[in-house]
């Protein structure tokens, strides 16, 4: 029955042709949407290197030009020589719930990332990098664990190189198969040409969060008389937000004049997912509306075939078939022609992961649950819309099946 | 081997209600070759169709092979049309998009039959209508007579008892009338019985009994 049917189908190709361009389009949106999705499902599963929960993040503003500039430093703490990043750490520790306070040049689930041009000191191998600084508290605070190596302290102050740790990515990129602790990078694009000495690996720090692709990331320190910019605080478990008037007291102690911008880290992390969402949103929302355009397509055109061929159906029945058997072969039917327009798609869609063209943003296993979904997806699709018109024609007697106009 | 006893069907079109068939009793016996005979639009296809359970009778009783035929399911009545009955039609009702092969082995197909079973019987059907020659041709390839011939093959794969034959010639010049003739004559001597419905009086003649119809009702 199978082959007699594909027999029909392949007959009909023709008058099918429409109807399966118009498959395999859908097909194609439905499968970008399901990569897409796959896509952001496996990012949430990488770790990010942060951990959100109990973590307060504070950025400053107000700082003037001058004070950025270590010799302005220098001027303004003629009185106290303490360093600003020391002044808060005393500052904040007078909280109890307090357990760490850290600094860093960039903000964490934020959208902004900063680049640069790093070369492999041996062999001047060139990588674009994505590049952090923090202080030496900062692993403590994010919950950053080191797989090798170690994170910056006290020693490293004066040191020759500057010490960096760097993430596996940038690892398995510029030093494949080589332990990269203790190797020398340049980066060209400071003018002071400064090289940096690996000294720790951590498995990765995502900055925007968990829909980040990974990059490979440098880690560098933050020199303990800068000015402060950003701040990562880890407060006791179950802290609320109640804190924030607290937390913002013992800031204004150190610096009155620059203000605060206090907010969880959790929070930061729910609007940037919410940001991240966005294209996968709109993806969605077109793909409803083409489906729901294919859908009254494939509706129309399934009942006009089924019309047209009511004739022959009642010749199926005449010589023996059941009404079922007419409503499960124009489901049949109709199944049979869409694994024809899906294998098309899929022949081309194919060549995405062949040709790595998408590198790791669609490997094999997203190729195929990806493609395993719009199957699905279409299927359901197309059999729904095969439902009324197979049993319309299945419902007919014979008699009136056979003269029918 | 059928009896059919006070049948009546009434058309509802509109508002206008049409007696297609009026207190028909009919017996046909096994092996007899039976003519329906009468004017255009006096109910012969609907008798004809109510004999082979296309249709369902508005009232009265249809006996098959001394079964009454009752509340009988939908499954159970396409299995009848299926192995009891053959049906050929005035205008073949080949499916084009299938080859003659294809066309013939159809009724297998609604049966639990082995695929090479189905060619074989198929092949052999169409080998009595002398149509061997032409298998792998499509429906719109034969001229008409040998469509017809095609359609008797396909009504006679499954061995059926009966053939239904509704005006089988009609569409058909008189040297493929007569080809077509000849088929169900011999098929007829072969042991099937023949129900047809004919305008022709030649035809008829080859028939061992003729009934005739007027205004949906059997004249004697
Ligand atoms: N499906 C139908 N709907 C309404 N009226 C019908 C239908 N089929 C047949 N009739 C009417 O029933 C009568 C008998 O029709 P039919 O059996 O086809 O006649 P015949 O085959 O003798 O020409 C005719 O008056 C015809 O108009
Ligand atoms: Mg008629």
């Amino acid at each position: 029955m199978i082959h007699h049917m594909f027999k029909l189908v392949w007959q009909r190709k023709s008058r099918h042709l429409l109807l399966s361009l118009e498959i395999l389009l859908a097909f194609l949106v439905v499968f970008a949407l399901c990569a897409s999705a796959g896509r952001y499902y496996q990012l949430f599963q990488l770790p990010t290197g942060l951990n959100h929960q109990a973590r307060w993040l504070v950025s400053i503003e107000g700082q003037v030009q001058e004070e950025l500039t270590p010799t302005a430093t220098a001027a303004t703490t003629v009185i106290n020589t303490e360093s600003l990043m020391s002044q808060y750490q005393r500052a904040l520790k007078q909280i109890p719930a307090l357990q760490q306070v850290s600094f860093t040049d960039m903000p964490l689930y934020d959208l902004s990332r900063q680049n640069t041009l790093l070369q492999r000191a041996d062999t001047g191998q060139s990588l674009e990098v994505d590049q952090i600084s923090v202080s030496d508290d900062f692993f403590a605070a994010a919950e950053l664990p080191l797989i090798a190596g170690r994170s910056f302290n006290q020693t490293d102050n004066g040191a020759a190189h500057q010490p960096v740790v760097i993430d596996q990515r940038l690892a398995d990129t510029l030093f494949p198969g080589i332990d990269p602790i203790g190797q020398l990078l340049r980066d060209d694009a400071t003018s002071s040409s400064s090289s940096y000495q690996i000294i720790g690996l951590v498995k990765a720090l995502r900055t925007q969060g968990e829909l980040m692709a990974v990059a490979p990331t440098i880690i560098s320190r933050l020199p303990e008389q800068s000015v402060p910019w950003i701040l990562l605080l880890q407060l006791a478990a179950g802290t609320d937000r109640a804190i924030e008037q607290q937390l913002l007291q013992q800031l204004k102690q150190v610096r009155s004049d620059w203000s605060y911008n206090i907010e969880p880290l959790t929070q930061k992390r729910q609007s940037m997912l919410r940001t991240q969402m966005i294209p996968l949103l709109i993806l969605a929302v077109l793909s409803a509306f083409l489906l729901s355009m294919v859908a009254f397509g494939l509706f129309g055109v399934l009942w006009q075939h089924t019309s047209q061929r009511i004739p022959e159906l009642g010749l199926r029945r005449a010589i023996g078939a059941t009404a079922g058997n007419i409503y499960w072969q124009i489901i049949a039917e109709q199944l049979m022609l869409n694994l024809l327009a899906v294998s098309i798609a899929l022949l081309l869609l194919v060549q995405l992961p062949l040709t790595g063209v998408l590198g790791e943003h669609l490997d094999w296993p997203l190729f195929g649950v990806a493609s395993l979904g719009a199957i699905l997806i279409i299927c359901v699709l197309s059999v729904l819309c095969a439902l009324y018109p197979a049993w319309r024609a299945s419902r007919l007697t014979p008699t009136e099946a056979l003269h029918y106009e | 081997m059928i009896k059919l006893s006070a049948i009546s069907k009434n058309y509802q079109t509109d508002k206008v209600q049409t007696r297609a068939l009026d207190n028909i009793n009919l017996q046909v016996r096994a092996g007899e070759f039976v003519s329906i005979m009468g004017p255009s639009g006096c109910g012969k296809s609907t008798l004809l169709n109510i004999i082979g359970l296309l249709d369902r009778p508005a009232s009265g009783q249809i006996e098959i092979n001394g079964q009454l035929l009752g509340k009988y399911s939908d499954s159970q009545v396409a299995k009848l049309r299926n192995q009891t009955f053959g049906f050929i039609f005035q205008s073949f009702h080949l499916i084009n998009e299938l080859r003659v092969i294809d066309n013939v082995e159809l009724p297998l197909l609604y049966r639990k039959m082995p695929a090479a079973e189905r060619r074989a019987k198929a092949k052999a059907a169409l080998e009595k209508v002398g149509l061997t020659a032409r298998m792998e041709h499509f429906p719109n390839q034969l001229s008409g007579g040998q469509q017809q011939r095609v359609a008797i093959a396909r009504a006679m794969v499954g061995e059926p008892q009966i053939l239904l034959a509704d005006e089988p010639t009609g569409n058909l010049d008189s040297q493929m009338g007569a080809e077509v003739m000849s088929q169900l004559l011999a098929l007829n001597q072969a042991g099937t019985t023949i129900v047809m419905v004919t305008h022709n009086e030649q035809e008829a003649k080859h028939s061992n009994r003729i009934v005739r119809v007027f205004d949906g009702q059997l004249v004697q």
